[in-house]
């Protein structure tokens, strides 16, 4: 094998030796470097695992969501209820009505409910359909102050929560 | 490995030892052959320069203009060498240096390559001289003076020197048949050797049989050792052989590569060829052995650098996904999309109470439990975590019943009673409770 003349061993001898070096520190670089990335994939596949962890937390609340999707609405109106469960009994006051938006679609409502006369089973028997609908008005908070002493009859203010689609809603 | 024991082929039986020399050397592979001859003295200048300087390495660097003055030939067109260094017992600095024309370089080459034999060392013969008798005779004693006389048919060559290693070499040439004449000549050149100092001289005869090299030795010690001038006569062992032995010995320990006289320019086409094949193999060997471990650091690179971007894109979209968020900063994917779960979690908390019983439902069993025990109730409050109950009834264990059911219902209950009031039965009472 003759080289040609015009190329200088010195000059291959000096490619070859940047090459070398090049790659030798190439190498030295990666050695010192790989460590660092390593610990970095660790630290992203831990984030992984977290990430995981999260989803199944961010889940908790995915059978509730089942359940008011099947459902499909909301409770039926207050007083109307009222007039339902317990005819013949004085309609009651609706204040401070309080809004939250859950999602696009639903939205939590909160009620309070105050009759300023009213038969204990029949309160009763209102809170216990408030209890049964699907979704339900849930009684949150109850109090009873009975008219007289010994009486059946009492004042009540009752605060009831439950979801309702928000008009024009897109979906959670 | 002991350079002593050299050993050349055709042994002391052979009557041309270069024939020898040049058959054995063109008997091994041109690749691997390292072959090496002597420079004639006649053709080179050998000098021994003293430098006024202390340090060797400033020495080095004007050995060369003070050998130039003594030249008889232009430095630019030699090729020179100082192939010593060396002290004085008065510390005087000094090198000895060989030189010689270029031209007369490339007449020697010419005069090789007519044998067959393209030697890529050319040694000074007088420095084999030298160096072969240093080896084999042994270091040359204080205050005398070494002549090392090599005898061919056609040439004698004296290399003279002391202690300090070789001063001079001096050759006497056209050796004629006429014995008288001869004789003549002899005896007028070791006059001339022997001139060059008065110290008892060490005589180390080497060469040819054919010159009849011991006759004449007896005869130079037969003058002189009646004046004194001879300290020591001997000759060495298989004396034909003693200049290639002395020339191999300097190949194979290196110290002929300092005083080749070949070089650059003038290096053996074949060696330089296979010099710089070597050089191209190993580069391409190193090249290679650098492509693989490149090759193996970035296929280890680009394999970690993916597994990281692919990491990265995992996390950014499960973050978004989870986060329900539109995009994610790098680095706080996790963090981001814990916050956005936590928002999202407490806002559907009241869900989580949705499908959950009241307290409505224990409403009828507190109302029995207070009819039971004859108490009165003035009001009575329940919520998810709290309940508060008052009235009053006609003891104090009435009241104890109904906060035991509260606690049965996972109240924390406390009960304040007044004591009883003059004209009035029984306590009134507040019944007080959270979840806890």
């Amino acid at each position: 094998m003759n080289l040609p003349r015009g190329l200088e061993v010195w000059m291959i001898g000096i490619a070859a030796l940047g090459v070398a070096t090049a790659a030798w520190v190439s190498v030295g670089w990666w050695a010192a470097v790989r460590p660092t990335r390593m610990v970095r994939i660790r630290d992203l596949a831990r984030a992984k695992t977290e990430l995981a962890q999260l989803d199944q937390d961010a889940r908790r609340f995915d059978p509730h969501w089942r359940a008011i999707e099947a459902i499909g609405h909301g409770p039926p109106p207050l007083l109307e209820l009222f007039a339902q469960a317990v005819p013949g009994v004085p309609a009651p006051v609706v204040s401070g009505e309080q809004r939250q938006p859950l999602d696009d679609r639903w939205e939590w409502r909160r009620v309070e409910l105050a009759c300023p006369e009213i038969p204990l089973d029949s309160l009763i028997a209102f809170a216990h359909t408030c209890s049964t609908l699907r979704p339900p008005w849930r009684v949150s908070r109850l109090r009873i102050e009975p008219l007289d002493v010994g009486s059946t009859r009492a004042r009540a203010m009752l605060t009831l929560e439950s979801v309702m689609p928000r008009s024009g809603g897109a979906g959670r | 490995m002991d350079f002593a024991s050299v050993s050349l082929p055709g042994g002391e039986d052979s009557t041309d030892p270069w024939a020898q020399w040049v058959a054995t050397t063109r008997a091994v592979p041109a690749r691997v052959r390292l072959t090496i001859a002597p420079f004639p003295s006649d053709r080179a200048v050998v000098r021994r320069i003293s430098i006024p300087l202390s340090s060797e390495r400033r020495a080095k660097r004007v050995v060369g203009s003070l050998l130039d003055v003594h030249l008889p030939f232009r430095l630019e067109d030699a090729v020179w060498r100082a192939v010593e260094f060396g002290r004085t017992e008065q510390s005087e600095l000094f090198a000895l240096c060989v030189a010689t024309p270029r031209s007369v370089v490339e007449g020697v080459l010419s005069e090789w390559r007519a044998t067959g034999m393209d030697p890529v060392i050319l040694d000074p013969e007088s420095l084999a001289l030298w160096h072969g008798a240093w080896h084999e005779v042994g270091p040359v004693e204080p205050s005398t003076r070494r002549i090392v006389v090599h005898a061919t048919p056609d040439r004698w060559v004296a290399a003279v020197g002391d202690r300090y290693g070789l001063r001079s070499v001096s050759v006497l040439r056209e050796v004629p048949g006429d014995a008288a004449a001869w004789r003549e000549r002899l005896r007028s050149w070791w006059a001339t050797l022997r001139a060059a100092g008065r110290v008892p001289l060490e005589w180390v005869w080497s060469g040819h049989p054919a010159t009849q090299l011991s006759r004449w030795r007896c005869e130079l010690e037969e003058e002189w050792s009646s004046i004194g001038m001879v300290a020591r006569s001997s000759e060495v062992a298989a004396p034909e052989w003693f200049l290639p032995r002395a020339l191999a010995r300097r190949a194979l320990d290196g110290t002929a590569w300092e005083a080749n006289l070949r070089d650059a320019d003038l290096a053996q086409a074949e060696w330089a060829a296979a010099r710089r094949r070597d050089l191209a193999v190993t580069s391409a060997a190193t090249v290679l052995v650098a492509a693989i471990w490149g090759g193996v650091v970035g296929w280890d690179f680009a394999r970690v650098r993916a597994l990281e971007l692919q990491l990265n894109a995992e996390i950014a979209a499960e973050a978004r996904r989870i986060g329900q968020l539109s995009r994610v900063v790098p680095g706080q994917e996790v963090r981001q999309a814990r916050e956005a779960v936590r928002e999202r979690l407490a806002r559907w908390q009241p869900l989580d109470r949705l499908f959950q019983p009241s307290q409505l439902a224990n409403l009828s069993g507190v109302l029995r439990q207070a009819g039971g025990s004859q108490l009165t109730l003035y009001a009575v409050e329940l919520s998810d975590d709290r309940v508060r109950i008052e009235g009053s009834g006609p003891d104090r264990d009435g009241v104890q019943q109904l906060a035991g059911l509260l606690q049965l219902l996972g109240f924390r209950v406390r009960v304040e009673t007044s004591p009883p009031v003059a004209g009035h039965e029984g306590v009134s009472f507040v019944v007080e409770g959270a979840r806890g």
